[in-house]
């Protein structure tokens, strides 16, 4: 659905510096996936929403969605996007403004209202329904964000950094949003700071950095089930592969191994005392996307 | 109908609310105005002297208030929503910038033109009765062409209105120190410059109940929807927010 090949963007200031956000990158996603894309601060992760929108354009390479320039998809389309920091004119109402935004997307008047309410209700808006933005919260004005991009249904999602004004309770909703959004035809794509959040959500995650595309985890089933743990062991460790089946060794002491069902895990570290073996620590290793994250951005020092 | 057109009843309604208002108050100004300009001429009549200085009066208010009106209607068109980042969740939906900025360019100059005539009838009841077709094609030719030329600003400036102000009142300035023999080089200026001379003209002929010459008519009319074609390409073209 979305192809980016050799894509850069370069910003020239007015004195004639050029810097680069993002460089000669590469990238398909398709439809029936969520895709995350998660990086450090300046990573170039806006740049390449600007991009995805149409909203800028590459300095180099070429951006297509179904073969279509992003802005003759999108206004083809539509798109439900959700900003960083979503700006909504402070006078609207938040019920007027997810009506205009209704009317803008061509839902059909008859369905407009039921339409808004619906997205209202979804997103816990009500009792704030009549209200101007401006007297809104910024975690409300980010759920209002969220209720135009749901008011109708999308074959494209973009959401950067859903989830920053958003209290826990919001933040597990928006969750189970993204996953209700799921089907076939549909791609969601986020941005994010939150790798526990993109972990939960997303089939796999882009890690830009410097503007460049690091690497992609594939998280699958294993990473968002946090089924796995981390095993360190104070002695023994060459006992580990030897008695605890699909353990993998990640450092010299340390091992990842599958938690499977508990008695079978039980058993199976009661054999690896027994036989000589002392646990320092075993702990949810849930975060297969942080390591991951670590490994590929570590190697160079922030900018800043 | 599609989205863009239906929506065209929220852009009127924040063209009301953001625009109508302030304008009110000026033209309550300008009614404030010729109502003491007026008060205490004679009616009546075989030489009506009353209707002679409201026409006076009406001739030097229309094109001051045409231009406060026009600036009003177009200030920060595109700018305000590109500076603001609004831009992002209005141009997300199915809907491209140029129709939508070219809808909201349309349904200003007809608010200004409703001001205009809003304008009038106060002054009718102020002053002294009117013919208004004359001064409301006024209104309409100076939102053509000061509003196509804040248009085009509103796609490349932030001070739009500043920018735009500025040009039309160096554009006059310039246009008083042009050669009387026509040299090559003012010949061009004139061309580029924004056609003040040809409005003024074109408003004192209509404010007198005349046609205006074909000439001035169509550089207003052409000035003002190339301006504002060229703004409408600019956004079907240029990437909105670089």
């Amino acid at each position: 659905m979305i192809a980016l090949d050799g894509v850069s963007k370069r910003y020239r200031s007015p004195f004639g510096r050029t810097t680069a956000a993002l460089s000669d990158l590469d990238l398909r996603a398709s439809a029936g996936e969520v895709v995350g894309v998660a990086g450090p601060n300046g990573a170039g992760k806006s740049t390449l929403i600007g991009l995805l929108l149409g909203f800028l354009a590459p300095t180099d390479g070429s951006l297509t969605i179904e073969g279509l320039p992003p802005r003759r998809w999108i206004e083809r389309h539509g798109v439900g996007y959700v900003p960083e920091a979503p700006v909504i004119p402070p006078r609207w109402t938040l019920e007027a403004a997810v009506l205009r935004y209704a009317t803008l997307a061509d839902v059909p008047a008859a369905e407009r209202p039921a339409r808004r309410d619906a997205a209202i209700a979804r997103l816990g808006l009500e009792e704030h329904r009549r209200k101007r933005i401006r007297h809104l919260s910024k975690g409300t004005r980010q759920r209002t964000a969220l209720a135009q991009a749901l008011v109708r249904r999308e074959r494209l999602y973009v959401f950067d950094e859903p989830a920053g004004g958003l209290d826990p309770l919001w933040t597990i909703a928006f969750r189970e949003t993204v996953a209700a959004l799921r089907a076939p035809d549909v791609l969601v794509l986020i941005a994010s700071h939150d790798l526990d959040e993109l972990e939960r959500t997303a089939d796999r995650v882009l890690i830009l950095h410097h503007g460049r595309l690091r690497g992609e985890v594939h998280l699958g089933e294993r990473g968002r089930d946090g089924s796995r743990l981390r095993l360190v062991m104070h002695a023994g460790a060459a006992l580990v592969p030897e008695i605890i089946v699909g353990a993998r060794q990640i450092a010299a002491d340390a091992f990842e191994v599958p938690a499977g069902d508990p008695e079978a895990l039980n058993a199976a570290l009661a054999a690896l005392i027994a036989r000589g073996g002392r646990i320092a620590s075993l702990e949810s290793l849930r975060s297969t996307l942080e390591q991951s994250f670590r490994d590929l951005v570590r190697e160079e020092p922030p900018r800043e | 109908m599609s989205g863009i057109v239906r929506y065209a009843r929220w852009q009127a309604w924040d063209f009301a609310v953001d625009r109508g208002r302030p304008s009110l108050v000026v033209i309550a100004l300008f009614w404030l105005q010729a109502w003491i300009a007026l008060r205490g001429a004679p009616a009546g009549g075989a030489a009506d002297g009353r209707a002679q200085l409201a026409a006076l009066v009406l001739a030097q208010m229309v094109p001051l208030l045409g231009f406060v009106l026009a600036l009003f209607a177009i200030n920060g068109i595109v700018s305000a929503d590109r500076t603001s980042g609004a831009f992002r969740l209005l141009l997300g939906k199915p809907v491209s910038a140029a129709a939508y900025y070219g809808q909201a360019f349309a349904l200003h100059g007809l608010g200004a033109v409703v001001m205009g005539a809003v304008f009038l009838l106060g002054f009718a009841l102020v002053a002294a009765p009117l013919q208004p077709v004359g001064a409301l094609t006024y209104f309409a030719l100076y939102y053509l062409l000061l509003g196509g030329l804040g248009f085009a600003m509103s796609t490349v400036a932030r001070f739009d209105w500043a920018s735009t102000a500025a040009l039309w009142v160096g554009s006059i300035m310039v246009r008083s120190m042009l050669p009387v023999d026509r040299r090559w080089w003012s010949a061009v200026v004139d061309v580029v410059l924004p056609p003040t001379h040809a409005l003024s003209a074109a408003g004192d002929a209509l404010l007198a109940g005349a046609m205006p010459s074909l000439a001035d008519a169509a550089r207003v009319l052409g000035y003002g929807a190339l301006a504002a074609g060229f703004a409408v390409v600019r956004l079907r073209r240029r990437p909105f927010d670089e």
